[in-house]
């Protein structure tokens, strides 16, 4: 059972890595957290700051960018390429092809985000500051809330087309990230539909917003290592449950 | 495995497809019956659209049928236990760009069970085997279509399953390369595996099949022996005969059907349901030499036209 995961995990990670297009979307990445050099000269006595902020940025839009990329095409590139078709007609589980695919998938853009995320910090050394456990903490659960982006990627690529599993997923990480607003909103109008009604369609959609700390980590506002240990515990769940759905939807799939 | 079940059993097996927005019916397959014997080589044949892939996807469970059954020695094509039996070749595969072939097959052993040991040693063999280079090097994308087919006939090749099931395994393909998969194909026969492949391709299947079947609209149209397809319609009988003048023998006329310049001869055919009989002593009277008299029999791809045409036939088997 294990044998089968690690190995597809290991062959999608090998090939993302190697894939020229993400590597050259990585460089464009890398080269946005540099210009903060430019931008920091023109913010005088900000900075810090203006490094922090453009570098969380970048790390978190860029990682996103890549996770939807490449969660929404490894599988149906496989499909399309008829390579899945070797694939799943060995002795293997399609929960298991599932389970796989995200984990070589995950294991990419940690190498990938751990890249921009030391391209980062290492522009906050040459400025001369020691970045704290806040921006660490921020980057960190940047990087959760991009894994869950993957996840939910992986679950639309179970069943449509790349293009719709792209909008969709975009769809879900913008309306993910909104939610406080969207709830607040709502708290203020009048509306015909019961507002426990908007509560729980809320309740059932990511809550991205809480992953997004750059404001807190730019300010020096302190986030609580429980605080962070929720939203780890959240993320985890969501993913897990997110990737349960993807798997029983793929296994139903008739592979046309 | 159940050592008196068949390689391939297929009951009353149907597929329809609900295709576009409009859910535009397609029937793939109608209660479609077949089956294969261990150690067979058998042709699928058809003409594109037939539901040969269909059926394949479905023995191998990419797809799922409407209704019907199929096992694989016994088990049902739904299990797992269907799957460590058989090795499968998609219809022109493409595999992972970045990866090369020994990384491809690596991936693949590792799925069908097979530990590091024994893919190190079977890795540079089978690519040997497939005429790729065993130790190559360069990614899968710079590789041409019939590369991709040796790659995708590889994978096949490193379980060393008892049923090999190929779709159009000569598909992108030079010549020399066919022929390679022809020989491939008999001696997995001789090692008394079981061959199941679909072609469009007559003359590669009459080249190597026990058996074939032929499928139209997802019906089986005709299947048996080759011998027995064959048979099953009357010979030709031609009698060649030497020098061009026998054709402008008036009194031979009624006893041909017709009759051509063959090079430096004359190729007749005999007229009638009696074949040579009557023509040979009217030859050998007149005193004309004849090079030979041989019975022409349907060649697979006249007996699948014909059986194109609606007209059933079903040989023992």
């Amino acid at each position: 059972m294990t044998r089968a995961i690690v190995t597809i995990a290991a062959t999608t990670f090998k090939e993302s890595i190697r894939n020229r297009t993400l590597l050259a979307i990585l460089f464009l990445a890398l080269a946005f957290i540099a210009s903060a050099v430019v931008l920091a000269k023109l913010a005088l006595d900000q900075k810090v700051r203006v490094i922090t902020d453009w570098g969380l940025f970048c790390v978190s839009a860029f990682g996103v960018l890549l996770a939807i990329l490449m969660g929404v095409s490894l599988m149906q590139k496989e499909v399309r390429r008829k390579t899945l078709y070797v694939v799943l007609t060995r002795p293997i589980a399609r929960w298991q092809y599932v389970a796989g695919k995200y984990l070589g998938l995950a294991a990419t853009l940690l190498v990938e985000v751990g890249l921009l995320s030391i391209a980062m910090l290492a522009l906050l050394w040459l400025e001369g500051v020691s970045p704290g456990w806040l921006v660490l903490k921020a980057l960190y659960l940047s990087m959760l809330e991009i894994l869950m982006v993957a996840a939910v990627a992986v679950f639309f690529a179970a069943f449509s087309s790349p293009y719709l599993s792209g909008l969709f997923t975009l769809g879900i990480f913008v309306v993910g990230r909104s939610v406080p607003h969207l709830i607040e909103v709502i708290e203020k109008i009048d509306l015909a539909v019961p507002y426990y009604v908007f509560k729980s369609l809320f309740f059932l959609l990511p809550d991205f917003a809480s992953f997004n700390v750059s404001t807190q980590a730019v300010h020096g506002l302190d986030i609580s290592w429980a605080e962070t240990g929720v939203l780890t515990a959240y993320s985890c769940g969501y993913l897990v449950l997110v990737l349960f759905f993807a798997s029983w939807v793929f296994s139903r799939r008739n592979m046309t | 495995m159940n050592a008196n079940a068949k390689a391939i059993e297929i009951r009353s097996l149907s597929k329809t497809f609900y295709v576009g927005l409009r859910r535009k019916k397609t029937v793939a397959l109608k209660s479609l019956d077949l089956e294969v014997e261990r150690g067979e080589i058998f042709g699928f044949l058809g003409p594109n659209g037939a539901g040969k892939t269909t059926t394949i996807k479905i023995l191998v469970g990419l797809l799922r049928p409407d209704s019907g059954t199929a096992h694989l020695f016994g088990n049902s094509v739904r299990g797992n236990r269907a799957r460590q039996q058989i090795a499968y070749l998609p219809e022109l595969p493409d595999f992972y760009d970045y990866l090369t072939p020994g990384e491809f097959l690596k991936h693949c052993g590792r799925l069908s069970g097979l530990d590091y040991k024994d893919l190190r040693q079977r890795i540079p063999e089978i690519l040997d085997r497939v005429g790729l280079n065993p130790i190559e090097k360069r990614a899968m994308r710079k590789f041409s279509k019939g590369m991709l087919q040796r790659v995708g006939i590889a994978q096949t090749l490193l379980a060393d399953p008892d049923l090999y099931i190929m779709d159009e395994p000569q598909g992108g393909l030079d010549p020399l390369g066919r022929r390679w998969v022809k020989d491939l194909i008999l001696e997995l026969a001789q090692a008394g595996k079981t061959v199941f492949f679909s072609s469009h391709v007559l003359a590669d299947a009459e080249a190597v099949c026990d058996r074939v079947a032929f499928l139209q609209n997802g019906q089986l149209i005709a299947q048996g022996t080759l011998r027995d397809l064959i048979r099953a319609q009357p010979g030709q009988w031609e009698v060649m005969v030497e020098g061009s003048a026998v054709l402008a023998d008036e009194e031979l006329k009624a006893l041909t059907q017709s009759g051509q310049i063959h090079g430096e001869n004359a190729c007749l055919v005999p007229a009638g349901d009696a074949g040579p009989d009557a023509l040979l002593p009217a030859l050998l009277a007149k005193g004309y030499r004849i090079r030979s008299v041989k019975e022409h029999f349907s060649s697979l791809e006249e007996i699948f036209i014909d059986a194109m045409d609606n007209k059933p036939r079903e040989s023992a088997s």
